[in-house]
């Protein structure tokens, strides 16, 4: 005599459950993965679109620039990409400090840059702060951030083109017979 | 014990069960596959372009500037080839050569710390209307600096290769088609690089969200800004050139006495032929010109 028994239902229910789990788990690893990819890309591009954007500071052809200014990048083709420029040491639109030495720094040249004079000298080079936001992937309205920090010579970015040419007076062939 | 073969109903539950895992199995596959495909957008996107540009720029910040003869470093030529953008771009550069050189003296392989690079356009054999970028690379420097090398393929889909040079910054730049260093003794003060090519984004509902991941075409536009410093020591002449022998020479000499003085040696006194070193700018050896 033999018993005869299939399973039950609990039985069926549960190994039910355990692999529509693991499916679910190996879907959610590859959402994951691509949100990542995607970030990363995201990261990437706005690190392209920051060098490329100081590089056009750096050659004087930014007109206007001041602390504080924004803008998108819509020319490039990612409008959803936009950026904040800092300039000098104590920035408000500086990227938020490391630590508080750093802060108490910042401070204190917030304060010179407060009192100094608009007839000053200027440096030989300004702080540039640049910070890039852009949409996080996914349905979310997060938004993340970039940050490059750089000094570029004053006279790009005022477009001092005088102060250039005294600073590198020899760098014309007639300059020299 | 008699055996018993499976009833239908049991074979039918065994195959319904495999085929449901089956379809699991499949339809997971087939997700992962375009997962795949959407990363393969996502990187492919953004690495091409950046890379060659990013090459680019390390041979500009390498240029040999340090005592050029005949001032020859850089030479940008506009060309074009079928209808699209293939500037050449051609210089000299201190940086060690990826392959190896045959020193014919020393019978050894080595790798010269100094080359000829150039970056050249030519069709694409299989598809006319895209371009192959090559980058040149000759060990050490001939006497045709702007030809022959090996040839190492970058990118064999590009659309337009642009290049434009600036003389000054302004607040309205005049930019230049072409440069020869050569012909203007001096470096330009930057060189804007237009760089259009094609990718072969694949069809994936994923990489729909992702933001110009199914793009085809792509274009960089970067501004390489050569450093102040470069261009300075690129101007100035290391060793006195010496001047040829005969009178126009020595009257040339003079001329640069007259012209400069208080530059170079030019305007020091006799016996500054001793003195000559540092600072004598072409044609500045005044010092021993006749008086």
């Amino acid at each position: 005599m033999r018993t005869r028994r299939g399973f039950t239902l609990l039985e069926i229910m549960v190994a039910l459950a355990l692999l529509a789990t693991v499916f679910v788990l190996v879907m959610q690893a590859q959402r994951q993965a691509i949100a990542q990819a995607a970030d990363a890309r995201s990261q990437s591009i706005a690190a392209r679109l920051g060098a490329q954007f100081l590089h056009r500071v750096e050659a004087g052809m930014v007109p206007d620039l001041h602390d504080g200014y924004s803008g998108d990048f819509s020319e490039e083709g990612f409008g959803s990409f936009t950026y904040v420029v800092g300039l000098g040491d104590g920035s408000r639109f500086a990227s938020g400090p490391l630590d508080e030495s750093e802060a108490a720094w910042r401070e204190f040249k917030r304060r010179i840059e407060e009192e100094a004079d608009d007839d000053e000298v200027l440096p030989p080079e300004t702080r540039v702060f640049l910070t890039i936001s852009y949409p996080a992937f996914g349905p979310s309205e997060e938004t993340r951030t970039y940050t490059i920090e750089t000094l570029i010579d004053s006279w790009a970015i005022h477009q001092d083109f005088r102060l250039y040419e005294a600073l590198w007076p020899d760098l014309q062939p007639e300059a020299i017979e | 014990m008699r055996s018993r073969g499976f009833s239908l109903v049991e074979v039918l539950v065994a195959l319904l069960i495999t085929g449901m895992v089956l379809v699991a199995v499949f339809t997971n596959l087939e997700s992962t596959r375009r997962a795949v495909d959407a990363i393969h957008n996502i990187v492919e996107t953004e690495s091409v372009g950046p890379r060659i540009l990013d090459q680019l720029r390390d041979d500009l910040d390498h240029l040999a500037v340090y005592d050029a003869d005949d001032y020859r470093v850089l030479h940008g030529e506009s060309d074009h080839l079928g209808g699209a953008d293939a500037d050449r771009l051609d210089m000299i550069v201190l940086a060690r050569t990826r392959l190896p050189f045959r020193h014919p003296l020393f019978e050894r392989q080595l790798h010269p710390p100094l080359a000829e690079v150039g970056y050249r356009l030519r069709e694409n054999p299989e598809r006319p209307e895209l371009m192959e970028l090559h980058r040149r690379e000759d060990a050490l420097v001939d006497d045709e600096p702007w030809r022959d090398g090996s040839f190492a393929m970058l990118y064999d889909r590009v659309l337009n290769f642009d290049l434009r040079y600036l003389e000054q910054p302004a607040l309205d730049p005049v930019w230049e088609d072409s440069w020869d260093s050569e012909q203007r003794e001096s470096l330009p003060f930057a060189i804007e690089v237009l760089l259009e090519i094609e990718v072969q984004p694949r069809r994936s509902s994923e990489s729909l969200a992702i933001l110009g991941t199914n793009r085809a075409r792509l274009d960089f536009t970067d501004l390489m800004v050569l450093e102040p410093e470069q261009r300075w020591l690129f101007r100035q002449r290391l060793h006195p050139t010496v001047p040829e022998t005969g009178g126009g020479a020595g009257g040339g000499g003079g001329g640069g006495a007259e012209e400069g003085p208080g530059r170079g040696t030019g305007g020091a006194p006799d016996g500054a032929a001793e003195t000559v070193g540092t600072t004598g700018y072409g044609g500045g050896m005044g010092g021993l010109g006749p008086r």
